[in-house]
């Protein structure tokens, strides 16, 4: 059975903290806004950054098999994102 | 037994760190930067390059692992090419929305619903940092820099170079967004709101109720030397003073009785103060009112409360009106406090009619909103009956503009921002001035951006001259005073240090020629 070089895990291990942190600090612009164009292009970038999570994660776990995950994430993200533009454009 | 050499997990966890690392500045980014559009930009980037190093690393580290599952692969370069794509689409919708954000959402601004006291308002404007950012007006509607050719700096007008803050702008650009411009109904509001002011930075109290709104104070002078005293009344103020004091009570059939201000000084430094003496002399059965400005335009002298104290004594003894044109009252240096006459005693406030405005303090005096203060309700009829069926009301934008002037957070801080620029032009001029022209006199406002500068010791006449020789444009010593005063000058401090620095040279210039020939 392979192993994985000690230091090698703790960094991804930081790696996933490092994301964690900055998906906090996304959250508060969410929160904040203050209009909606501030919470459209904060829920944009938490959509990227959660896919960054899920990369993080099938490392750490050492699973690739999570990708769909980090798939629908995606799209989900872009989804959302391109109808809350549309909407605040007042056309959709 | 480890699948990859040790160089190559460095290698990942480089990738890998250095992806993470752009999240966080974009995640920083979005939440330091002042408005949407920065906020965009500072995410787009961080977050398109960090997931790209991430996708990267990640593919590289399956590849190479034994337990790669199938079809992972394919799913992996799926998802780097749905980011690549969607990424880029998703911008451009934001961007178009963020350029466009709904009016309702916008009403906020106006705080129409917010005035009882105590509620400040905080809906947080997407605003620049607090610093003065310097417009180039030419061309834009400006009597500053329209009035004389192109090629003249203009120190003369009392308006600022500077943009107003940003939740001033907000709300009149919202206002209009409205499209309806009919009858307003925001006085209410504004009155709230600026009493809280003069409770809050003034202590004194003040209720709605005895405010008059008026669309500018000039008209408001006019207004109170025709409303107290009859034809023939004397009107009495101090000079040098802002013109329209002068004109004031010939213009409504008064007699003026005008005292100068004796100055000391302390080598190029003046210092005016007020002539009891004289007052005292000059006064007659005949005097009614008494114009006073504080701070006073031009000198910027902020009256201290003793030298207050003084003259309401001499006026209250004599039955006169004070009338105290305060337009410059939040323009004060180095953390001074401005004293409003009324607000000394309850007896002052019974026999006086304060003038302010938010228009010097936020640059806007071209949206005419001003407000006389009038405890005495006797006194109010007077004012109010004068002004009845001439003087219209304060339009929607000054209205909108006032409400957003007092009840936004972010206004008290560009103010402060404001004042420290303002202070550095200040002491920038003092010693520019005393050290170009040797014998030149000048004061050392204490508030208002205006310097009061005798000119006497290099030229005659330093409004024409300088208007002539250096393209320079002064206000005319000569209007501020009944007779004589053409050696004095008056200059806008109000813009930036850089066009005070070139004025001084063109200046310095033109008297080293004129010296010469
Ligand atoms: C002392 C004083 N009063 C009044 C005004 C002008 O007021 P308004 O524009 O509201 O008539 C000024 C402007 O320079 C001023 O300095």
């Amino acid at each position: 059975m392979e192993t994985v070089y000690a230091p090698f895990q703790t960094g991804v291990q930081l790696c996933l903290l490092i994301i964690a942190v900055s998906m906090v600090l996304t959250v508060i612009r969410l929160v904040r806004g203050p209009e909606t164009p501030d919470r459209t292009v904060s829920f944009d970038l938490l959509a990227v950054q959660a896919v960054a999570a899920v990369l993080v994660v099938s490392v750490l776990l050492g699973r690739s098999d999570i990708y769909d995950v980090a798939i629908v994430t995606a799209v989900l993200g872009f989804l959302g994102t391109v109808l809350l533009s549309r909407f605040l454009e007042g056309d959709g | 037994m480890e699948v990859l050499n040790h160089w190559e997990y460095w290698m990942l966890l480089g990738f890998m760190g250095l992806g993470t690392l752009l999240m966080l500045t974009a995640s920083l980014g979005v939440l330091r930067m002042t408005n949407a559009l920065a906020r965009m930009h500072a995410a787009g980037l961080g977050s398109s390059l960090g997931i790209l190093l991430l996708l990267l690393a990640t593919g590289y580290y399956f590849q190479f692992m034994g337990n790669h599952e199938k079809g992972s692969l394919l799913l992996m370069v799926a998802l780097g090419f749905l980011l690549l794509v969607t990424n880029p689409i998703a911008t451009t919708a934001m961007s178009r929305a963020v350029m466009r954000s709904s009016p309702d959402n916008d009403r906020q601004y106006l705080a129409l619903d917010e005035y009882a006291v105590g509620k400040r308002l905080t809906v947080p404007v997407p605003s620049e940092p607090n610093t003065m950012i310097y417009v180039d007006r030419r061309g834009w509607d400006s009597s500053k820099w329209e009035t004389y050719d192109r090629d003249v700096i203009p120190l003369w007008v009392a308006d600022m170079d500077f943009r107003s803050p940003d939740p001033i702008i907000k709300a009149l650009q919202v206002r209009a967004a409205h499209g309806i411009f009919g009858y307003g109904a925001t006085e209410e509001a504004v009155g709230e709101w600026f009493c809280t002011h003069l409770l809050e930075r003034y202590d004194w109290h003040v209720t709605p109720d005895q405010l008059v709104f008026l669309p500018g104070l000039v008209s408001g002078l006019n207004l109170v030397v025709r409303a107290i005293g009859r034809p023939g009344s004397g009107v009495m103020t101090h000079e040098p003073v802002y013109p329209p004091f002068l004109v004031a009570p010939g213009l409504q059939d008064r007699k003026l009785q005008s005292v100068p201000m004796p100055h000391d000084h302390n080598g190029g430094l003046l210092h005016f103060r007020l002539d009891m003496e004289r007052f005292r002399a000059v006064a007659d059965d005949s005097t009614a009112l008494f114009l006073l400005c504080n701070p006073h335009n031009p000198t910027g002298r902020s009256l201290a409360r003793h030298e207050l104290l003084e003259l309401a004594e001499f006026c209250l003894n004599r039955s006169i009106v004070i009338c105290s044109d305060e337009i410059h009252c939040d323009l004060m240096h180095e953390g001074r406090r401005h004293l409003p006459i009324a607000s000394l005693e309850p007896e002052i406030a019974d026999s006086t009619i304060t003038l302010m405005a938010p228009s010097k303090t936020y640059n806007m005096p071209g949206l005419g909103c001003s407000v006389a203060v009038v405890p005495n309700p006797a006194l109010r009829t007077l004012v109010q009956q004068a002004a009845m069926g001439i003087v219209p009301h304060v339009n929607v934008m000054g209205y909108a503009a006032a409400l957003a002037a007092y009840s936004h957070a972010d206004c008290r801080t560009w103010l402060e921002e404001l004042l420290r620029t303002l202070t550095a032009n200040r002491d920038y001029m003092e010693q520019a001035l005393l050290a170009a022209f040797p014998g030149v006199r000048t004061t050392r406002p204490e508030g208002t951006y205006l310097s009061w500068v005798d000119f006497g010791a290099v030229v005659e006449n330093p409004y024409r001259f300088f208007l002539n020789h250096a393209r320079v444009a002064l206000s005319e010593g000569s209007r501020y005073h009944t007779t004589g005063g053409h050696t004095w000058a008056r200059i806008n401090l109000g813009t930036s240090q850089s066009l005070l620095e070139e004025a001084v040279a063109r200046m310095q210039a033109a008297v080293a020629q004129h010296q010469g020939s």
